[in-house]
């Protein structure tokens, strides 16, 4: 067996700055993108709210330079609406992507670590829980509690998190037989340290990819819910609410169903981007030609 | 080239690849010119990183993607190959020219039947289907050309084949077209060492019978040595030196093949002083407009790394890069005959305490559907403090299995393991925290024994710390540890990927030496390392065991690396122990059929008398 014998000396300096190209120009839109939601989130409300006051007199207006979206049926200002819609955009798929990404760390990699009936148990649910057919249950728990965007927000997340589970716990079977597992348990460390210290650090593109694409899926089916009318107040700025509601002026202001619209497809597809790139760049540490 | 041969079969001239990057070209073959005449066999040797492979898929257009042969010439039998299209270079394969791999288990379809990989070949080369009697009978005939001389084997499927076996279908797939030219790319690496001498009689028979042209890669002088009429040494991307096989293994002509074949440790006894090159091998385009070999050189002066030097010819068809081979080939020679010298192994009193004990042991791993397989059965053996004891076997022999047994990664189906730290505490099993401390183990590859994710000052403070350090304790111990290994203190801030194979392995040898052992257990250390860092490695080991008195259990495939390390050794045949003894009685003098086998299939010990 022969490994390709690399020198060190030069890759410790520049090899791990240059490590991984630089991201392509998609992914740099994306990342321009989500920063501009990111600020419009945090502090985009309190300069709009005065704009998004109904006014009567001014009813499904087409975009204009006083409204860059026109307005909606009681004369509020759409883009207004959107900005302050921003910050519950984000909140509810970061909070799913979150649980899931903590879960899943958690119990992924103890399934896989510790085997035995531990795994079976916590596969054996993630299985049952797969079987269910996700969305379908949301809908029934959410229009009979009440649509509210805090259920929303845990149903989904119950129903999100076992696809991750099943994600982490194949990463971390792949690292427990790896010779630096096995020195360390010689080394007599504790189980919740290997686990913890050792393979979640290993797993992490991983996480990260996953995180991305559960924030899409997320931000999407909640869009979907308040399209339902579930899962938000009737009357909130929310993304998926516009859609729906504006779409009865869609002739008088298309701009007031099309812009929630193309503000939830493209934040997925940025945020998709994003964790894409993150995982092909961290998930290769040694991509430099040997 | 300068080998007069009348029928040339293939000529590479002056011939530079790079792989090209929209920063520029990095060379990674420079200047090379080999030439190889109609049923003679020649060996490209050299470390990972050479460029040897890189050459063989230059040859067979099988390029990866951004790298190309940016000049010279390569002509086949006189038609010049960096003219034909990608058509017409697919042609030459397989029907000219063909590749036989190095991984057996890899390179086989595991869905077509041994049969059917020959079968498809002599198909392609006749140009139409054969009759499926035909077909057989003629993969048969192919297969007894490999000594394979049971017709059965033509309806298996490789998963039920062994490594040797597949190999030899594999060799009989790449004959199946009838190639004029066979290139070898480490055929015989991934197999056991009885295995691979059988592979490589096999090879050179064909290539004679067959009178085939023959490129040999192998990173083992010793086995391109054993196959091949004539050696190319490369070295960096560039060849260092080119002979007649008997010329260079009497007296090479440079000093990197000379320092390549004194690294490489002998079977025959204990060297005293264990041959090393220091430092790793480079990448082409660092070594680009100097000698490749001038960092590592002990001979190096100015004019070495002035420009890179030209081929010259210094003897009949022995050409050499070495601009100082005049002045230094007196040394040289004396330096040879130094590292021969030989001492003998250790010899223990006889009130040296035994630290571990390992009685009857068994191992039995269960497979599902109530068949198990037995990895030990019965195994016992005995380390006393400070001892060095080699336990040597083929794949499959369960030597590994001891190893996880000894420091409880396994636990074992029968047979107990008492293990008597200094301290006094009485014995303890390898499962209990306190073997913790008394036994660490250090593992084959290198690549995946520390944490990728991790800096190596982390690894090695992270047991300190929590064996109750403080931090700057802890920091200080890790600099120690380094130091032990022979690695500069500024390596801790690195992480593994910044590291070497030889440098990696000398972490983890750190990590495993950071909890004070008593027992250091050694699963095939030095197998995945390049011959001249292997050799740093074993002196490493040496000195380990002068300097912190720590127990050795070494387990290796390797007769000459186990005859350098160890006292006494076992011999392990199918989880049994076949025969054991201090290592110069079982070595010199081997009572057990096995063992016999085993040292009679060593390469290349004595054998450049034979070619």
């Amino acid at each position: 067996m022969s490994i390709p014998e690399s020198n060190g000396k030069r890759k410790a300096g520049l090899g791990r700055l240059r490590r991984g190209p630089r991201p392509p120009g998609s992914v740099v839109v994306a990342f321009a993108f989500v920063a501009v939601i990111l600020i419009v989130g945090f502090f985009g409300e309190p300069l709009v709210r005065e704009a998004a006051r109904q006014d009567l007199t001014e009813v499904s207006q087409p975009p204009s330079y006083e409204h860059w979206l026109g307005t909606d049926r009681f004369g509020r200002d759409v883009l207004a609406r959107m900005i302050i819609g921003t910050s519950t955009a984000l909140l509810g798929p970061f909070l799913i992507a979150g649980s899931g990404l903590v879960i899943s760390a958690l119990l992924g990699i103890t399934a896989a670590y510790l085997g035995g009936w531990v795994d079976q148990v916590i596969m054996r649910w993630v299985d049952f829980m797969i079987a269910l057919p996700g969305l379908l249950v949301t809908i029934v728990v959410v229009s009979v509690i009440g649509g509210s965007y805090g259920v929303a927000i845990i149903v989904l997340s119950i129903f999100n998190v076992q696809g991750d589970i099943r994600i982490i716990r194949g990463a971390a079977l792949e690292q427990k037989p790896l010779p630096y597992i096995e020195s360390l348990q010689s080394l007599g460390f504790s189980k919740s340290r290997i686990m913890f210290r050792h393979i979640v650090p290993n797993v992490s593109p991983l996480l990260v990819a996953d995180f991305a694409i559960d924030f899409s899926l997320a931000l999407v089916a909640l869009a979907g819910l308040s399209f339902l009318g579930l899962g938000s107040e009737p009357g909130s700025a929310e993304w998926g609410a516009m859609l729906a509601e504006n779409q009865s002026i869609i002739f008088s202001n298309a701009a007031a169903t099309l812009g929630p619209g193309f503000a939830i497809v493209l934040l997925a597809v940025s945020v998709h981007l994003i964790g894409d790139w993150l995982y092909d760049r961290y998930s290769a540490p040694a991509r430099l030609v040997s | 080239m300068s080998t007069p041969m009348s029928a040339s079969l293939l000529e590479v001239r002056n011939l530079n690849v790079v792989h090209r990057t929209p920063a520029g070209d990095n060379p990674i073959l420079a200047d090379i010119t080999i030439s190889l005449a109609k049923g003679e066999s020649i060996a490209l040797v050299g470390e990972s990183g050479s460029g040897k492979s890189m050459l063989s898929k230059a040859i067979v257009g099988l390029l990866p993607p951004g790298v190309l042969a940016a000049s010279g010439s390569m002509r086949y039998q006189g038609v010049e190959l960096s003219t034909l299209n990608g058509k017409q270079r697919a042609a030459y394969r397989g029907a000219k020219m063909t590749l036989l791999f190095q991984d057996p288990f890899t390179t086989l379809n595991p869905l077509l039947k041994a049969g059917d990989h020959i079968i498809e070949g002599v198909e392609l080369a006749a140009g139409r289907k054969m009759g499926r009697r035909q077909g057989r009978n003629e993969a048969i005939r192919r297969l007894a050309e490999v000594k394979i001389n049971d017709e059965r084997v033509v309806d298996r499927y490789p998963f039920q084949l062994s490594g040797g076996m597949r190999q030899r279908v594999a060799l009989a797939a790449a004959l199946a077209r009838d190639p004029s030219l066979l290139i070898a790319d480490e055929p015989s690496t991934a197999l056991d060492v009885t295995t691979q001498a059988e592979i490589l009689d096999l090879i050179k028979e064909t290539q004679r019978s067959r009178e085939m042209g023959l490129i040999f890669i192998s990173h083992d002088l010793r086995v391109a040595f054993s196959v091949c009429d004539r050696v190319y040494v490369l070295y960096g991307g560039s060849i260092m030196e080119t002979g007649p096989t008997v010329d260079l293994f009497e007296a090479p002509q440079h000093p990197y093949t000379h320092g390549l074949m004194l690294s490489e440790p002998t079977a025959t006894g204990r060297q005293a002083d264990l041959y090393s090159i220091e430092g790793s091998v480079p990448r082409p385009d660092e070594v680009k407009d100097r000698c490749s070999f001038v960092d590592r050189c002990r001979w190096t002066q100015p004019v070495c790394s002035a420009a890179k030097p030209a081929l010259e010819t210094v003897g009949a068809g022995v050409e050499t890069r070495c601009i100082r081979i005049e002045e230094i080939r007196e040394e040289m020679r004396e330096e040879r005959r130094a590292v021969k010298t030989m001492s003998d192994p250790r010899d223990l009193a006889e009130d040296v305490p035994v630290i571990a004990s390992i009685r009857d042991l068994k191992k039995a791993f269960d497979l599902g559907h109530g068949q198990t397989v037995e990895a030990l059965r019965g195994v016992s053996l005995d380390i006393r403090r400070g001892e060095s004891i080699g336990l040597v076997g083929e794949s499959g022999s369960g030597k590994t299995t001891a190893a996880r047994c000894l420091v409880g990664l396994e636990t074992p189906t029968g047979g107990t393991i008492e293990l008597v730290p200094r301290d006094g505490i009485g014995a303890i099993r390898p499962t209990d925290t306190a073997a913790r401390r008394f036994v660490q183990i250090v593992f084959q590859d290198p690549y995946s024994s520390l944490n990728p994710r991790q800096s190596v000052g982390s690894a090695l403070r992270e047991p300190l710390r929590l064996l109750g350090r403080s931090k700057t304790e802890a920091q200080k111990e890790a600099a120690g540890l380094l130091e032990t290994v022979g690695l500069p203190v500024a390596y801790a801030k690195r992480r593994p990927d910044a590291l070497s194979g030889g440098e990696r392995q000398r972490v983890a040898i750190a990590r495993a030496l950071s909890v004070k052992p008593e027992l250091l257990v050694c699963d095939e250390p030095v197998s995945a390392l390049d011959v001249s860092v292997q050799a740093q490695v074993l002196k490493l080991f040496r000195n380990l065991r002068e300097e912190f008195g720590v127990s050795l259990l070494f387990i290796t495939h390797d007769m000459a690396v186990v005859r350098q390390v160890a006292d006494s050794i076992h011999i392990l045949y199918e989880g049994e122990v076949v025969e054991s003894g201090p290592v110069d009685d079982v070595l010199d003098n081997p009572q057990d059929s096995y063992t016999k086998r085993l040292i009679a299939s060593i390469p290349g010990e004595g054998a450049a008398a034979e070619t």
